[in-house]
């Protein structure tokens, strides 16, 4: 934050944002939304509480949730009027999908059969070099905050950009200067030992860059979640089980990613280290899951009206990333907020107006 | 930056999985994993306490892993691995290690000390510097394929992993050797100051 906000100083540029910020100089829902929230004493936090599954009534309506408490491993219930699920797209989904209940035998809220489906992970390239031009400089201070310096936003929708594929990528650049942790992750590369080695990543440690394209995967009903209750956590509560595979579009994508990387590294005069071209990395690194809790307008085809309110269980609303029919290219931390906002906004109206 | 290095670990576990005809997986696990620890210990004064005990290494292994890492990162105008210590990191990953993953690495030191029984007719830290010299730059070699070798070749990848992470996340590695005095803060972002992105 540039100007101070609720008590706190504004940032004062020390860089250790990825290790949380000790002055609260930037958003976090543990200094900037939980302490106001205790102060108006209508809120009770209970750590170690590993939630398993959603109770529902006759009714077909939630009405509580089961819990473990993690270090006793005791079951425990908490009851509830509404019943606000944010897990992260794998863990709600896991938790809806446990739901079952006579009313809800495929999982809670889950007659359309879309819950699990559809997720979205974006893919992603991860390729990194070095800057010849910079070898041997002295170890600067260019670092900018925590590591990201740049990032290129989606650009194939412009004239003479596009491709034979739909969506897109962005791009992030990331450690162009000196890395933080100690030398650049390219120095176990390097060949040999003793004085030369040592020589070498000195010289290098200034010139090293990586850079990140993530882009979209498209949502596909295959691309799905289930829990498989041969597999069990500790408590007894089936894990989940996740079926993930990419398509045509995707491919033809990693390539025009590929041909963008080595254009921008081949203008800037880099040299690529342990480059394997269109090789993605593993599924799952891209770490923005998205879609297995689509919201919609049609109950049919989707489990959440755009309150991110269940269709079919309208005192439950999940409001994390399974929310969304797509996944974006883009980092969503900010959209999940956002949308987990307005729909709690939503929820507060209708327990006012006496809905819920 | 913290966040880049667990998806870079991500990446080399499954790269590790997948290039298993080039790359023994507990090379790979245990290089991760070093990385993942250099991050610790970059932050901990405490490394160079006076009072140490190996937790995994014997006195005679650990008296090879000093040797090996100053071989790998030897003193020059700055100090070297021995100096900042990495045999004290490298126990501290093996202790951390998956018991299958240290094993491993425990037959590679036992390897590098037959090897030069055979080749020198002395353990690896009775040897000459220039015999372990020429003995690791056979390991070395990126084209040292022969099957005898294979452990050897794998054990040094580790143990050249292991100590870069080490030594660079040291206060002599980052501060004396890379020059890096930890300022990494600035007064304000004044923005942009390209003139055509102006205005
Ligand atoms: C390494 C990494 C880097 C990232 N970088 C970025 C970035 O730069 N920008 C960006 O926008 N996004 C980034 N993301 C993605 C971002 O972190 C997520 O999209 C975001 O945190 C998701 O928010 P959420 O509230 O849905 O879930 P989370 O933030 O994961 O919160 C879910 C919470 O639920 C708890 N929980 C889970 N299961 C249970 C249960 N059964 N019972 C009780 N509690 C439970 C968890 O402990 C957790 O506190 C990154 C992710 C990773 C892993
Ligand atoms: S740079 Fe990051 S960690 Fe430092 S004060 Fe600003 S927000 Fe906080």
């Amino acid at each position: 934050m540039t100007k101070p906000t609720r008590g706190f100083p504004a940032c004062h540029y020390c860089g250790n944002c990825g290790a949380g910020c000790d002055t609260a100089s930037f958003f976090c829902s543990a200094d900037h939304l939980l302490p106001f929230a205790l102060e108006t004493g209508k809120l009770t936090i209970r750590s170690n509480a590993v939630v398993a599954r959603i109770l529902t009534g006759e009714n077909g309506l939630a009405n509580g949730v089961q819990y473990f408490d993690r270090r006793t491993g005791a079951e425990q219930q908490a009851r509830a009027k509404v019943v606000v699920v944010g897990a992260s797209c794998v863990d709600s989904t896991r938790i809806l999908l446990n739901s079952t209940s006579s009313r809800h035998p495929n999982g809670l809220g889950n007659g359309s059969d879309v819950i699990g489906r559809y997720l979205c992970e974006q893919i992603r390239l991860n390729v990194a070099g070095y800057f010849p031009s910079l070898v041997g400089t002295p170890t600067r201070n260019d670092r900018g905050i925590g590591g990201e310096h740049i990032y290129a936003p989606r650009f194939n929708h412009r004239p003479g950009h596009g491709r034979d594929y739909l969506r897109g990528f962005g791009i992030q650049f990331w450690n162009t200067g000196a890395s933080v942790y100690g030398a650049h992750p390219g120095s176990k590369q390097i060949p040999g030992f003793g004085a030369a080695l040592k020589k070498e990543i000195k010289q290098r440690h200034p010139a090293w860059f990586e850079i990140h394209p993530f882009g979209e995967v498209l949502p596909y009903a295959h691309n799905r979640i289930t829990v498989d209750p041969a597999r069990v956590d500790r408590y007894g509560v089936p894990l989940p089980s996740i079926d993930y595979r990419i398509g045509e579009n995707e491919r033809k994508m990693t390539e025009h990613m590929a041909d963008t990387v080595e254009e921008i590294v081949k203008a800037a005069g880099g040299v690529l280290v342990d480059y394997r071209r269109g090789q993605l990395d593993a599924m799952g690194s891209a770490v923005h899951e998205h879609g297995t809790c689509r919201m919609g307008t049609d109950p049919k085809r989707s489990a959440l009206n755009w309150f991110n309110q269940m269709h079919e269980v309208r005192n439950v609303f999940v409001v994390d990333g399974s929310a969304f029919p797509n996944a974006s290219e883009k980092n969503p931390t900010l959209t999940i907020l956002a949308l987990a906002w307005r729909a709690t906004d939503h929820l507060a109206e209708e327990i006012k107006r006496g809905a819920l | 930056m913290a966040l880049s290095n667990r998806r870079t670990a991500l990446r080399t576990l499954a790269a590790g999985a997948v290039g298993a005809a080039t790359s023994a997986t507990w090379v790979e696990s245990l290089s991760a994993l070093a990385s993942q620890q250099a991050h610790a210990h970059a932050a901990q004064a405490a490394v160079g306490a006076q009072k140490w005990t190996p937790r995994v290494l014997n006195a005679k292994q650990n008296a090879m892993v000093v040797v090996f890492t100053e071989l790998i990162i030897p003193e020059t105008d700055t100090p070297g691995a021995k100096a900042a210590l990495v045999n004290r990191f490298i126990d501290a990953v093996l202790h951390a290690a998956p018991p299958a993953d240290r094993a491993a690495f425990l037959r590679g030191l036992a390897w590098m000390n037959e090897r030069s029984q055979t080749v020198y007719e002395k353990d690896f830290v009775s040897a000459s510097v220039a015999d372990r010299t020429a003995l690791l730059a056979t390991l070395a070699h990126e084209k040292n394929e022969a099957v005898e070798d294979r452990l050897g070749v794998e054990f040094f990848r580790a143990i050249k992993s292991m100590t870069i992470d080490g030594y660079y996340t040291s206060e002599i590695g980052l501060r004396r050797e890379l020059g890096d005095n930890g300022q990494l803060f600035f007064a304000q972002f004044d923005g942009c100051d390209h003139p055509e992105h102006q205005g």
